[in-house]
C-alpha cells in the first residue's frame, strides 16, 4: 500500500509545498484500520498488540511517510490510553482511531532537554499559558498533549484543544519540511489534566519509553531504505567500466551501514519484546533507550553515507538522498536528542547495577 | 447468489524469478502472493456482494498447505469462506478444472469468477476448461461485468476492441486486468479473517488423480540481451536486418 500511495515523489511534494501532510495517505491509513491498531476496541480501535504497531512504524519509516502518525499515535494515543481521564479517552481516542482528529505532543519550549524542570508553561487548574516549540505536526493537530506546572509548581500533563482562539500557532522552518513543525502559544487556553504530580512524572516516563521504541522502528525502516537506495545506485552506476559498488571505498561504506542497521534491528526487536509483553517489563526503559540510541545512530549514518555513495548527484536538490538525511536528523531530535537518551541509558544502567 | 472464486498461490509479481543450475525455478525464500488476476476476481465478487447481488463468496485454492495464507488474504478482503484442496503435486489446468467442477457440483454456485491466467505458468486454460466440463456459458477476459437478474453482460477485451456478450446464469467469468482495482485488506478485516472457516480437502476426495500429464524437460532463463551496434547508414541497417537478423 505504501509502495503504491507513498513513493518518494509524494514525500517531495510535501517538502516543496505548504501542505501539512499527505491527506490521501492519511485517509488510506485510517480506512485500513492502521491508526487504531493498538487502540482498545471500546474506543474504536482493533486492540492489537504493540508489536503490530512496531511493524507499521517500521514500514512508515521505510516510506518516509509524510503523515502525522508518530505524533498522533505513538505519543497522543499512547498518552490517552494511560490516563485516568475517561472523558478525554472517550472523546479523543475514537477520533484518533478513525483519523478524524490528529493529536500531537508539545514537550519542548526551547533548546535543551524537554524536562519538567525546563518547563515554564503554567496551568492554573483550568487554563493553560505558555509557548511550546518546535511542535511536530503542530499546524495540523486538533489537540495538543503538553507538559506544564500547576500552582504548586508540580508537574502536570495537559490536553488542550488546538482549535480555540486562545491557541495561536505559527509554522517553524526546520531541516525537514516534509514534516511540518509549529510554535504553539497558549493564552489562557482551556485545557484538562491527564496526570498530575508524581503520576505525571510516571506517565512521562511511560510515554517516553513506549514512543522511543516506536520511533526507533520508524528510524530503522528509514535506515534500511537508505541502505537499499545506496546499494541499488552502487550496482547501477559504472565508473572505469565497473559498478562503483565493486570499489572498496563504497563496499565498506555499505557494509558499515548494514552492520549499524543490524545492531539497531536487534535492539529494536528486544525493545519490542519488552513493549509487547502483557505486564510492563522492568527492562523496558533500558531496552527503549538502547533501541532509540542505536536506531538514531543507524539512520543518520545510513542517510549521510547514502549521500556519499551517490557522489555529486547526492548533494543536489533533484536527488532523493536529501529526503532521508532530513528525516534522519529531525527524527533523532523528537522526544529528546541522542545525548539525552545516552544520559538516560547510563543513569538507568547505574541504577540497575546499584540494585 | 453464491460465487466461487478460485485463487492461486504464485510467486509475487515483484520477484525476479531465478532458475537454479539444476534446471528448476528457485522458490526458496521467495515471496508468494495471490495471483493478481485472481485478486481482481475476488474484488469483483466482493463488489457484487456489496451491491447486494451476491450473498456468499467462497474462495478456493488448490496447492500446498501454505495456500491457506492466500485464502486468508481473500477472506480478509471480504470472502466468506475458504476451501483448501491440498495437493503437493504440480497441477495442470485440466486437473484444476476437474477439481473445481467437483466443488461446483457440490456447492452449486451461480457464478464462478477466475483470473484469466496465472502469472507463473501463463496457461490461460482453467476457466475455459471448467466451462466446458460444466457445460456453462463463459465470458473470458472480462473488463466489465453487469448482473441483471439471471442475465449477465460481459464486456471482453479482444484484439480488435471490445466485445459484449450476454450470458445466462450459472456462468464462468475470467477477469482481465482492467476489470477493477483490488482493495487492500483492512486491519479489522484481517483480524476477522482469522476466524472465518477454511474447509480442507484433497483431490483424491473428489476422485481425481492430480498427477501431471506433462513432463517439464528443461527450464531456462531468458537469453541475456547482447550489446547493440551503431550502423553508418540506412543501407547498412537494411542489409543487417536482412542478412543477420533475418527480419526482412
Amino acid at each position: 500500500m505504501l509502495a503504491d500511495h507513498c513513493p518518494l515523489t509524494a514525500v517531495r511534494e510535501i517538502l516543496e509545498s505548504n501542505k501539512t501532510h499527505n491527506t490521501k495517505l492519511w485517509n488510506q491509513l485510517a480506512n485500513m484500520g492502521l491508526l487504531g491498531a493498538a487502540i482498545p476496541e471500546k474506543y474504536g480501535g482493533t486492540n492489537m498488540n504493540m508489536l503490530e504497531l512496531c511493524v507499521i512504524a517500521e514500514e512508515l519509516g521505510r516510506a518516509l511517510a509524510p503523515v502525522p502518525f508518530s505524533s498522533s499515535i505513538y505519543v497522543a494515543a499512547e498518552t490517552l490510553k494511560a490516563t485516568q481521564n475517561e472523558n478525554a479517552k472517550k472523546h479523543w481516542l475514537p477520533k484518533l482511531a478513525s483519523g478524524e482528529a490528529i493529536g500531537t505532543f508539545a514537550f519542548s519550549e526551547k533548546a535543551g532537554a524537554p524536562t519538567f524542570a525546563n518547563t515554564n508553561t503554567a496551568f492554573d487548574g483550568h487554563k493553560l499559558s505558555g509557548t511550546k516549540m518546535p511542535v511536530p505536526d503542530g499546524m495540523s493537530a486538533n489537540f495538543v498533549i503538553t507538559t506544564a506546572k500547576n500552582k504548586k509548581d508540580q508537574a502536570v500533563i495537559i490536553l488542550a484543544d488546538a482549535n480555540t482562539p486562545n491557541v495561536k500557532r505559527q509554522n517553524v522552518r526546520t531541516i525537514d519540511p516534509s514534516r511540518k513543525y509549529a510554535t504553539i502559544t497558549f493564552h489562557d487556553a482551556p485545557a484538562e489534566i491527564l496526570a498530575e504530580g508524581d503520576k505525571a512524572e510516571e506517565m512521562m516516563d511511560r510515554i517516553l519509553n513506549r514512543s522511543a521504541v516506536l520511533f526507533a522502528f520508524e528510524q530503522l525502516g528509514g535506515a534500511d531504505a537508505a541502505l537499499e537506495m545506496a546499494q541499488t545506485y552502487a550496482r547501477e552506476r559504472f565508473a572505469f567500466g565497473r559498478p562503483i559498488g565493486s570499489f572498496q571505498a563504497i563496499k565498506h561504506k555499505l557494509a558499515n551501514i548494514y552492520v549499524k542497521n543490524q545492531l539497531a534491528r536487534s535492539n529494536c526487536y528486544y525493545a519490542a519484546m519488552t513493549l509487547g509483553s502483557q505486564e510492563e517489563s522492568a527492562d523496558l526503559a533500558i531496552a527503549a533507550a538502547t533501541a532509540r540510541i542505536s536506531a538514531s545512530d543507524a539512520f543518520i549514518f545510513a542517510a549521510q553515507e547514502n549521500v556519499q555513495t551517490h557522489g555529486g548527484i547526492g548533494f543536489t536538490w533533484e536527488s532523493d538522498c536529501q529526503l532521508f538525511y532530513r528525516r534522519a536528523r529531525t527524527l533523532s531530535l523528537v522526544i529528546g536528542a541522542q545525548r539525552r537518551w545516552k544520559e538516560r541509558l547510563v543513569r538507568l544502567l547505574e541504577m540497575k547495577n546499584v540494585a | 447468489m453464491k460465487i466461487l472464486v478460485p485463487i492461486k498461490r504464485v510467486v509475487d509479481y515483484n520477484v525476479r524469478v531465478q532458475v537454479k543450475p539444476s534446471g528448476s525455478v528457485d522458490l526458496d525464500n521467495v515471496k508468494m502472493s495471490m495471483n493478481p488476476f485472481d485478486e481482481i476476481a475476488v474484488e469483483e465478487a466482493i463488489r457484487l456482494k456489496e451491491q447486494n447481488k451476491a450473498k456468499e463468496i467462497i474462495a478456493i485454492s488448490i496447492g500446498p498447505a501454505q495456500a491457506s495464507e492466500t485464502i486468508r488474504t481473500a477472506l480478509a478482503m471480504g470472502a466468506d469462506k475458504g476451501i483448501l484442496v491440498q495437493s503437493p503435486e504440480r497441477l495442470e489446468p485440466l486437473n484444476v478444472a476437474k477439481i473445481l467442477k467437483a466443488i461446483a457440483d457440490k456447492e452449486k454456485p451461480d457464478l464462478i469468477i477466475l483470473g484469466k491466467q496465472a502469472i507463473d505458468d501463463d496457461c490461460n486454460q482453467t476457466g475455459q476448461m471448467l466451462a466446458a466440463l460444466l457445460n456453462w456459458p463463459q465470458g473470458t477476459f472480462a473488463s466489465k461485468l453487469e448482473l441483471n437478474g439471471d442475465s449477465i453482460t460481459v464486456t471482453r477485451e479482444v484484439d480488435g476492441g471490445l466485445q459484449t456478450l450476454a450470458l445466462k446464469r450459472p456462468a464462468i467469468i475470467t477477469t482481465d486486468l482492467r476489470l477493477n482495482e483490488p482493495r487492500y485488506a483492512t486491519l479489522p478485516n484481517i483480524m476477522k479473517a482469522k476466524k472465518k472457516p477454511i474447509e480442507q480437502t484433497t483431490p483424491e476426495s473428489y476422485g481425481i488423480n492430480p498427477a501431471p500429464r506433462l513432463e517439464i524437460l528443461e527450464t531456462l532463463p531468458p537469453k541475456e540481451r547482447e550489446g547493440g551496434v551503431k550502423v553508418e547508414s540506412i543501407k547498412e541497417l537494411v542489409e543487417k536486418l536482412r542478412s543477420e537478423a533475418g527480419i526482412l
